[in-house]
């Protein structure tokens, strides 16, 4: 009941708030341009191919592995930017207003009040995602992509981004300030990002261990149509663990 | 009003706070105070800017933990059975809290959900403290473009739309100009007479006003503990004067020395003016007044000077 109240007004915060719509126009846009870019490509392409008469050629090109996949890496790298504006003033806003005050003194418990804020998000977060379902729809009209593959690569995009709001919001209950809560949650998610090609180049154990630290790894599968347990229990991990960090740094102004 | 604190005294106390101490790493902003709270009593918690008393409030509304000492609110103790501690008070922090880019109603609804007041109750509760706290013309506006006076009775609003037990105000007049001063004491007087109100303030006329019961704090401190009544018999004793002449060139010192019931006479930094130390205020006033009329010097003021807090504090903490 208190999750659905505390949902109900993050959600019409969001919609409330500029912010909310300049990274709405800015994900859009930079979506669109990856989309464009690729789909030109595509085009281009497959005229170049045609011109060498070589139907093998034409075999290896499709629109999943050319436009779908790679489409979904780019919206990858933008959420890398775009989730910490979203997540940054889920807590340190109320602190700053001091309606803080009013939630810890409300009859509600901090999970409600942390596990309302992180539905909010994420609801926000695939709404922003479902409008790029425009792309892949286009696609549907001049070639034959892969349903199967857009499913799993949205279910990805929408676990990580999930992961990404969770650790977020972790940030903005540990910040002072809004900025503060952006700047810890983008250089954090970017230090994951890049132990995936730290893994790469480590042999051994350690290299594993990095490759299944880095959150790439996980999005990966999806992104090429595979859903496997252990990316599921990884997201779902992740996700836990930073809600429940999130719970406790709430809670600790009552025993701090 | 003495017997009115005499009968509750052997009832539970509504809030009793025992040996309360709060330490911010070295600094003790709150040295073990003790206070009892009764039902339907308005108790002013008076004391200079950074004494404790947002700390104590903070404490009570379970908003920040005690190092030592208990709080119990309706016999439950603020630590152990939060929740239903909790669900007893209203409170308004020092800052209303509210969301600025909400309406009136939006920032009422929110606060009617978390505070679980049933759907179907839900618009009429609402509309009552909207009622109550003169919001109704205002309900559609949005809270970011209110003033501080209007955004201080949503804050009240907010902290009464549950019908709590308790209503603890953190400093409810700060901040606002003397009409708003005036409408929220009204306010806070009505609010009192079906609640149970801790009210803390830092201007000793604003508890004569509105409060039947005082409690001063001072350097975290508990230094008075009494009722309105006798707090002023207290001061009443020695009370000051303050007189101004227009003929500053005559010296009336003298004359006003022979008045019956004034003290002392000093004369002060204006040219012109007194400061009269005097035993019972009202009479000896009249009389003073008539000397300063008959000499001719004319008066162009005569001021009963109320002590100020700091001045309560020096006559408590001598005693």
């Amino acid at each position: 009941m208190h999750i659905l109240t505390i949902w109900q007004k993050e959600l019409k915060q969001f919609f409330l708030s500029p912010i909310a719509y300049v990274i709405l126009v800015v994900f859009i846009t930079l979506a669109g341009l990856f989309y464009f870019d690729l789909f030109t490509y595509f085009v281009q392409m497959q005229a170049q191919f045609q011109s060498y008469q070589n139907p093998m050629a034409m075999q290896q090109l499709n629109v999943n592995d050319m436009i779908i996949t790679p489409l979904f890496h780019n919206l990858s790298v933008i959420l890398l930017l775009i989730i910490p504006l979203m997540t940054m003033r889920l807590y340190a806003e109320e602190r700053k207003n001091g309606t803080e005050e009013t939630l810890l003194t409300s009859p509600i418990s901090e999970s409600s009040i942390v596990w309302g804020k992180f539905m909010g998000a994420i609801s926000f977060y695939a709404f922003a995602v479902f409008l790029t379902a425009q792309f892949p729809l286009i696609l549907f009209k001049y070639g034959n992509p892969d349903v199967g593959k857009i499913l799993t690569g949205y279910a990805g995009l929408f676990l990580m981004g999930a992961s990404f709001i969770a650790f977020g919001l972790f940030s903005s209950t540990l910040a002072k300030t809004q900025t503060q809560a952006a700047v810890w949650s983008f250089f954090t998610l970017l230090l994951l990002w890049i132990v995936g090609w730290l893994a790469e180049s480590v042999a051994g154990a350690a290299g594993k261990v990095l490759k299944y630290i880095a959150i790439m790894t996980h999005f990966e599968n999806f992104a090429q149509g595979v859903i496997a347990v252990s990316d599921l229990v990884y997201f779902a991990a992740f996700i836990f663990f930073f809600i429940f960090l999130a719970t406790r740094v709430v809670e600790s102004s009552r025993w701090r | 009003m003495v017997a009115a604190n005499n009968s509750s005294s052997s009832r539970e106390p509504v809030v009793q706070v025992r040996g309360l101490t709060k330490n911010y790493g070295d600094h003790q902003a709150v040295k073990g105070i003790d206070f009892k709270l009764h039902s339907g009593e308005v108790l002013g918690f008076l004391g200079p800017n950074g004494a404790g008393k947002t700390t104590t409030m903070r404490i009570i509304t379970g908003y920040i933990p005690p190092t030592e000492g208990t709080v119990t609110v309706g016999g439950f103790d603020v630590m152990s059975d939060s929740l239903k501690v909790r669900k007893k008070i209203g409170y308004l922090p020092e800052h209303p809290p509210l969301y600025l880019e909400f309406t009136v109603r939006e920032n009422l609804e929110f606060i009617a959900k978390l505070r679980k007041i049933p759907g179907s109750e839900r618009d009429g509760r609402i509309a009552k403290a909207m009622e109550r706290c003169g919001l109704t013309n205002v309900s559609e506006r949005i809270a970011g473009h209110l003033s501080k006076g209007y955004r201080q009775r949503v804050g009240l609003a907010q902290a009464v739309i549950h019908e709590p037990d308790v209503l603890i105000l953190d400093e409810p007049t700060i901040g606002l100009d003397p009409v708003q001063i005036q409408e929220i004491r009204n306010l806070i007087m009505e609010l009192g007479k079906e609640h149970t109100v801790l009210l803390s303030t830092h201007i000793l006329p604003e508890v004569v006003m509105t409060c039947d019961r005082v409690i001063i704090i001072s350097g975290g401190k508990l230094v008075a503990d009494d009722t309105v009544g006798e707090l002023s018999r207290k001061f009443g004793g020695a009370r000051k004067l303050s007189l101004r002449i227009a003929d500053k060139s005559r010296d009336i010192a003298k004359s006003l020395e022979k008045i019956d019931g004034v003290a002392a006479v000093t004369p002060a930094s204006t040219p012109g003016g007194y400061e009269l130390t005097v035993s019972e205020a009202k009479e000896v006033a009249d009389r003073v007044a008539r000397t300063v009329i008959d000499s001719g010097c004319g008066l162009v003021e005569i001021r009963d000077e109320v002590p100020s807090l700091e001045e309560v504090f020096v006559h408590l903490t001598s005693n």
